[in-house]
């Protein structure tokens, strides 16, 4: 299994035709950190997100992965030869909508290796810890959008991933879904994963993100800790003040 | 290069500009779990049989199809019993082909509904097992066509088939069969995401499956006429050799498309 230390990009741009939807961004993000991905609409956050997924390419500057003992290597190819390495949240609810909430999670499993008991134990743990235990034999089809989003968290992270990216998790949720994540968020991040955020939502629980990114037309304008102080100057932003 | 050239770079792991190749300590990252192609494959399949079992809206309608187009096509051939045995192998291959175009077309709508594609492309060795698993699943459905389309129209256009015919003719058609639903999974998911895919599909794919069907009808006329069975065996050789071309090229060719999406 991978021991990922962090992700570094530099210099990384992404470009649709003459549209450069992330410009020049350079930075670290380190493995048992929540990294927050703030921006208006528009601001490259899902591109950046899609190109750190290794499901878009980018056109200019590296991606690398830095592991634990001091090694690095392409982003890209850890990515392709080990793609278990993500979990990925994204607006799409990636879920077969005929099964039921387990046979989605079964198969998921049963696609990344687990098989037999511990497939079933892991299925049941992960019902259990969304709160779709009882909801776990209906079809997706019958699923509100936030028994969907609870149960897209935990395809996400059925195989226990060194890199969650989760785009707009908020979407659906209600009071308990959303305490629900916030806890998943701790605990993925105590197990030492690497977890990116994108979310408009800015009343975050203190303690629960490490570090907040600001990206503005494709460009990272911001960068520190997140609090009260980054939470105004963005509002302030939005607002349109300089 | 272009996006999708470099998209397929990326995924071998070459993504960066300027060419860096793969750091050889990227072997320090090594595989995790690792499950094996033929699970994968049986557990996309059984979860699409599951999914359409439940629904039923993919046999029903492929089966409904083929016997309106059998009815048809009587109609329209019968003119006297030597026309309408003369007719049959024609009547019987045109009703597969299209009633298994109908069944192929459906071939990623799970997927779509639900974008599973992307969840799929993160898991090791998906996409080659998602190509088994969809043709699997649309050889089933054409082997259900088949199996009703046969007797159907054997027994409407007066047929004489003897049973010792039987096994060559199911071969005929399996052989058949298996090249269109390799060709037809591969054109399948190269329009999973255009609009207008079941207009499309018939488009692209008929005039690739063609040289298939047609040996098809030339194999089961020569069987229907009784000729010997070498005739019948050099068509059927012809099939299979045209039918590991379609699949293994659809294996390879599968996997890039979905790079591509």
């Amino acid at each position: 299994m991978i021991s990922l230390r962090a992700i570094r990009l530099e210099d990384v741009s992404r470009r649709f035709g003459a549209h450069l939807a992330v410009r020049h961004v350079s930075l670290t993000l380190r493995a048992g950190e929540v990294t927050l991905l703030l921006g208006p609409n528009g601001a490259g956050k899902t591109t950046l997100m899609a190109l750190l997924s290794g499901l878009l390419p980018w056109t200019q500057g590296r991606i690398t992965a830095e592991a634990e003992g001091g090694g690095e290597a392409a982003w890209g190819d850890v990515v392709a030869r080990t793609p278990e390495t993500l979990g990925l949240v994204s607006h799409a609810s990636l879920l077969y909508e005929d099964l039921s909430g387990r046979e989605n999670l079964t198969l998921f499993g049963g696609l990344y290796g687990l098989r037999g008991a511990a497939l079933r134990e892991r299925v049941d743990e992960l019902l259990e810890r969304v709160a779709l235990r009882e909801a776990a034999s209906r079809r997706v089809t019958a699923y509100s959008r936030g028994m969907r989003q609870r149960l897209s968290i935990a395809r996400a992270i059925i195989q226990r991933p060194r890199v969650l990216l989760l785009d707009e998790p908020y979407t659906g949720l209600d009071s308990a879904g959303v305490r629900l994540l916030h806890d998943l968020l701790g605990e993925e991040r105590d197990r030492g994963a690497l977890l990116v955020l994108i979310t408009h939502q800015l009343d975050l629980p203190p303690g629960l993100v490490d570090r907040a990114i600001v990206m503005e037309q494709g460009r990272v304008q911001a960068d520190g800790a997140p609090g009260a102080e980054l939470a105004s100057w963005y509002e302030a932003r939005l607002r349109g003040a300089p | 290069m272009s996006d999708r050239r470099q998209a397929r770079a990326t995924r071998r792991g070459a993504g960066e500009t300027g060419g860096e190749a793969a750091a050889p300590r990227a072997a320090s990252l090594g595989p995790g779990l690792r499950p094996g192609l033929g699970r994968q494959a049986w557990l996309l399949l059984r979860m699409d049989l599951l999914s359409e079992l439940r629904t039923l809206e993919t046999p029903l309608t492929i089966l409904f199809f083929a016997f309106l187009q059998v009815v048809i096509f009587t109609f329209a051939f019968w003119a006297d019993e030597d026309t309408a045995r003369a007719v049959a192998p024609g009547v019987l291959w045109v009703t597969i082909t299209f009633a298994g175009t109908l069944a192929i077309d459906r071939s990623f709508a799970k997927e779509q509904d639900g974008r599973t594609l992307t969840a799929l492309r993160l898991v090791p060795g998906a996409p080659r097992a998602l190509y088994l698993a969809k043709l699997l699943s649309n050889l089933t459905f054409l082997l259900m066509v088949v199996c009703f389309a046969t007797p159907l129209v054997i027994g409407i256009l007066g047929v004489s088939l003897e049973a010792g015919q039987l096994p060559l003719l199911g071969l005929t058609l399996l052989l058949g069969v298996l090249g269109f639903s390799a060709l037809g999974t591969v054109f399948s998911a190269m329009l999973v995401s255009v609009r207008r895919r079941g207009v499309l599909l018939p488009i692209v794919l008929y005039p690739v499956a063609i040289p298939l069907i047609v040996m098809g009808v030339k194999a089961t006329v020569t069987l229907l006429e009784r000729r010997p069975d070498p005739e019948v065996w050099s068509w059927l050789r012809l099939m299979t050799a045209i039918d590991v071309l379609y699949v293994v090229a659809g294996a390879w060719l599968f996997t890039s498309t979905l790079d591509d999406e």
